[in-house]
């Protein structure tokens, strides 16, 4: 379930306007060298302000983006109307909308992103998004999903919220957005159902001159 | 001389990353985006290759140059910038020349950059290149250095090449020529005209944890009422 508070973050922020580095990679290995970019075509689940679509739609991927916060995808739309004239062009579209019912059809995408999107749901409901982007994934399609991983900075602060889950953690860089749940690597089965899980690589970056640790997992999986 | 030609040929065989990297992006936007005229912040990036880096400080106004030394990158570097930041050579300019000697006055620039480019030259000519960059820095200018760390994929492989160093077999520096990597209490040696602020460390792993890649972010500021260091 979507949380109101990411209504009021991106209300009150300049949020990053410009792609992950791993999510860059991640399309650039397998996605960069196919005869034809228009035909491939990506979903990105929460996707904020935009930043990774507006990276897929330079680079001439068809997109999907779906997020909860109207002023986000009013803000996304504005920078790809503004920046990447013509976007629509290959059925690309981003709405407003719920990531646990996917309004598409089966088998629609080749790749799904969650770009730190389904850590702000319970574990209950994050099982359901991973379910959801297993059915629109097309047969062979791959899911990208960076991850709060189990111990970064601001793990265990804020009000319990059910399997290892936090409502405003009072530390870190998730401090004050709402529902956190932190993902540890013997729960990714669990999360993932039947995606074939591919690789797991872990990310981690220090604060405060090293005195803290930010932690995510990226997870690779396929749809056989 | 403190640019390896193999960098040459590596401009001009690979797609090279076209997108700044987070931690860059992190450090412009801390300290420089609430700046009241962007144009009038000028940031300097060291081995800045095709571009990335310049053609995000382009697009969100701030004047720059970079330098680098390979003519296949700077000649890309361009091509981008006038493709989609019409009107750049207004506030940025490209070198081809050497980070140990730089062409630029004396505290010209409000930042200095090094995303990796420093780490491809041995330990005294680094030295040599964070002194020139401090001494382009004005008083109470910031360094953003990202430098490959000690325990990185690919350290100890191949050929050693003095002080930390190595033609790398394996890892990313695999095949790009020299690679130097960095111990966490190198740093204010080597970066001895600037006041280390902080120290983060990044790592990721590679092929389902087979791997793993382990770089500094370095932040340091050129302490106050210096004057030039020349």
């Amino acid at each position: 379930m979507w949380d109101a508070t990411w209504e009021s973050i991106f209300q009150a922020r300049e949020w990053g306007q410009y792609p992950g580095e791993d999510v860059v990679r991640f399309i650039a290995r397998n996605y960069y060298g196919v005869p034809n970019r228009a035909a491939v075509k990506v979903l990105e689940v929460g996707s904020g302000v935009g930043a990774n679509l507006w990276f897929l739609a330079r680079e001439g991927f068809s997109f999907s983006g779906i997020e909860g916060s109207p002023t986000a995808v009013a803000r996304t739309v504005a920078r790809l109307d503004r920046e990447v004239p013509g976007w629509k062009g290959n059925g690309s579209e981003v709405r407003v909308g719920d990531c646990l019912s996917l309004p598409y059809a089966n088998d629609s995408f080749d790749a799904v992103l969650d770009i730190g999107a389904i850590s702000c749901n319970s574990f209950e409901d994050s099982q359901r998004i991973y379910a959801e982007l297993l059915r629109v994934a097309k047969p062979g399609g791959m899911l990208f999903s960076r991850v709060v991983a189990g111990g970064s900075w601001g793990d265990g602060t804020g009000v319990p919220a059910g399997r290892r889950a936090f409502v405003n953690c009072t530390e870190g860089t998730v401090a004050g957005m709402g529902l956190i749940r932190f993902t540890d690597e013997r729960d990714v089965d669990d999360l993932l159902g039947s995606w074939k899980r591919m690789a797991i690589e872990r990310s981690i970056w220090t604060e405060g001159d090293r005195n803290h640790e930010v932690r995510q997992l990226n997870i690779f999986a396929s749809k056989s | 001389m403190s640019w390896d030609p193999v960098w040459e040929k590596i401009f001009r065989e690979q797609a090279w990353g076209k997108y700044p990297g987070e931690e860059l992006i992190r450090f412009v936007a801390r300290n420089f985006y609430a700046a009241p005229d962007r144009s009038a912040v000028r940031i300097l990036e060291v081995g800045c290759g095709p571009g990335a880096n310049l053609w995000f400080l382009a697009r969100e106004g701030f004047a720059f140059a970079g330098i680098d030394g390979s003519s296949t990158a700077i000649a890309k570097a361009e091509k981008r910038l006038d493709d989609e930041c019409p009107g750049w050579r207004s506030f940025g300019e490209l070198r081809v020349g050497d980070m140990g000697n730089l062409p630029f006055g004396d505290a010209e620039f409000d930042a200095v950059i090094d995303n990796e480019a420093v780490c491809c030259n041995p330990w005294d000519a680094s030295k040599a290149i964070y002194a020139e960059m401090a001494r382009v820095t004005k008083p109470a200018g910031r360094i953003f250095s990202r430098t490959f760390a000690d325990g990185t994929w690919g350290e100890g492989t191949g050929k050693s090449a003095g002080h930390h160093a190595w033609f790398c077999e394996d890892g990313p520096m695999a095949g790009k020529g020299f690679a130097r990597f960095t111990t966490l209490d190198e740093i204010p040696v080597l970066i001895a005209g600037f006041d280390v602020r902080s120290v983060e460390l990044l790592t990721w792993t590679l092929e389902g944890r087979r791997h793993e890649i382990r770089e500094w972010v370095i932040l340091g500021e050129k302490p106050a009422g210096t004057g030039p260091t020349s």
